[in-house]
């Protein structure tokens, strides 16, 4: 290939990389430090301890009653910011805890307010960002998959984070 | 007459290396745009800055200072991950380093120790312990904790790529 045509396709090529350059700011979450981080390019915006899944095992009586507690891992988005969220009692909680496990979903020992602290942003159905009644614990593997940070960091994240914006988990 | 001859052979010898050193940076971006476009975690060592990313897409997720070099002038511009080694084998350090189907250490822990190694199929090396290091082969040495990252974070067939240090630019 002649020089002048290496060099137009090494300009198209530097132009496409930097197309791929991504239009919003972006979550990263590492598990294996326990950070999380908001990134706008390569500049980081704010960085703050998280807990992330513990990778524990679980099994209860039943055959479909098997869980691993890991975060899990790829490219997500922030599907919905939630103020003041309820939190769903999982079939899990109560073999862990040796409960009763309610039958009906609408059991009302199944729903419980204040524990994932003031707000809430789900990047899968079931797995969110949210807060915690034990801080102490931030900085370890210690979750059922959920993302646990601070009251600060959460607040900054509920106001600065906007839906759709991605969330990149490793 | 001589003098411009020599001159002469001079040029078209410059021009050849430049011609190649460019193509060899065009192949390292589209290297770098299959992975950008493939939407999975891969690794990019840019040699400019002296580092390696774990990145997706074009989201940087974590930044590897580079503690040694030992890739040479034009290693490989991609490579795919072989095996995330578990143990130096002095016994046979010269063979091949993939581990052996009755090699029980591989399949009893999931999580990297510091002695652990990345392979990669162009015979590349990652690794921070410095037993690791073999003269004259293509590695790569960086910190304990980002090895553990990177281990856990790279599964069999992530993606790796090579950028030259000039690689906006061009060679100059």
């Amino acid at each position: 290939m002649r020089a002048s045509a290496l060099w137009l396709e090494h300009q198209q090529l530097v132009q496409a990389v930097e197309h791929h350059e991504l239009t919003t700011p972006y979550i990263v979450i590492n598990t294996q430090d326990n950070l999380i981080l908001l990134r706008d390019g390569e500049q980081v915006l704010r960085q703050a301890d998280c807990a992330t899944g513990s990778g524990r095992k679980l099994e209860g009586a039943k055959r479909w009653h098997r869980w691993t507690f890991d975060t899990p891992k790829g490219r997500f988005a922030i599907r919905r910011k939630v103020a003041d969220p309820l939190w769903i009692r999982p079939t899990w909680y109560f073999i862990e805890n040796d409960e009763e496990i309610p039958i009906f979903a609408e059991d009302p020992r199944r729903f419980q307010r204040g524990v994932l602290g003031a707000y809430a942003l789900y990047f899968l159905k079931d797995f969110m960002i949210h807060g915690t009644l034990f801080e102490i614990n931030l900085g370890k593997s210690i979750t059922h998959g959920c993302v646990r940070v601070g009251s600060e960091d959460l607040e900054y994240l509920y106001e600065a984070v906007e839906i759709g914006w991605p969330v990149f988990i490793y | 007459m001589k003098l411009l001859a020599l001159l002469w052979a001079l040029a078209c010898g410059a021009s050849v290396a430049s011609a190649e050193d460019l193509a060899y940076v065009n192949a390292a971006l589209r290297a770098w745009l299959q992975a950008i476009e493939a939407d999975a975690p891969y690794l990019l060592v840019d040699r400019g800055e002296g580092e390696l990313r774990l990145m997706h897409k074009k989201a940087l997720l974590r930044r590897v200072p580079l503690a040694a070099d030992s890739l040479g002038e034009k290693p490989p511009v991609q490579s795919s991950l072989a095996a995330r080694l578990r143990r130096y084998r002095p016994s046979s350090p010269w063979q091949s380093l993939v581990p052996s189907p009755f090699d029980w250490e591989q399949n009893l822990v999931v999580d990297a120790s510091a002695t652990n190694a990345l392979y990669f199929a162009s015979g590349l090396l990652i690794y921070a312990s410095s037993a690791w290091h073999r003269p004259d082969a293509m590695d790569l040495q960086i910190g304990v904790a980002d090895l553990r990252a990177l281990y856990n974070a790279c599964g069999p067939g992530t993606t790796l790529v090579v950028l030259p240090a000039n690689w906006r630019e061009g060679p100059q």
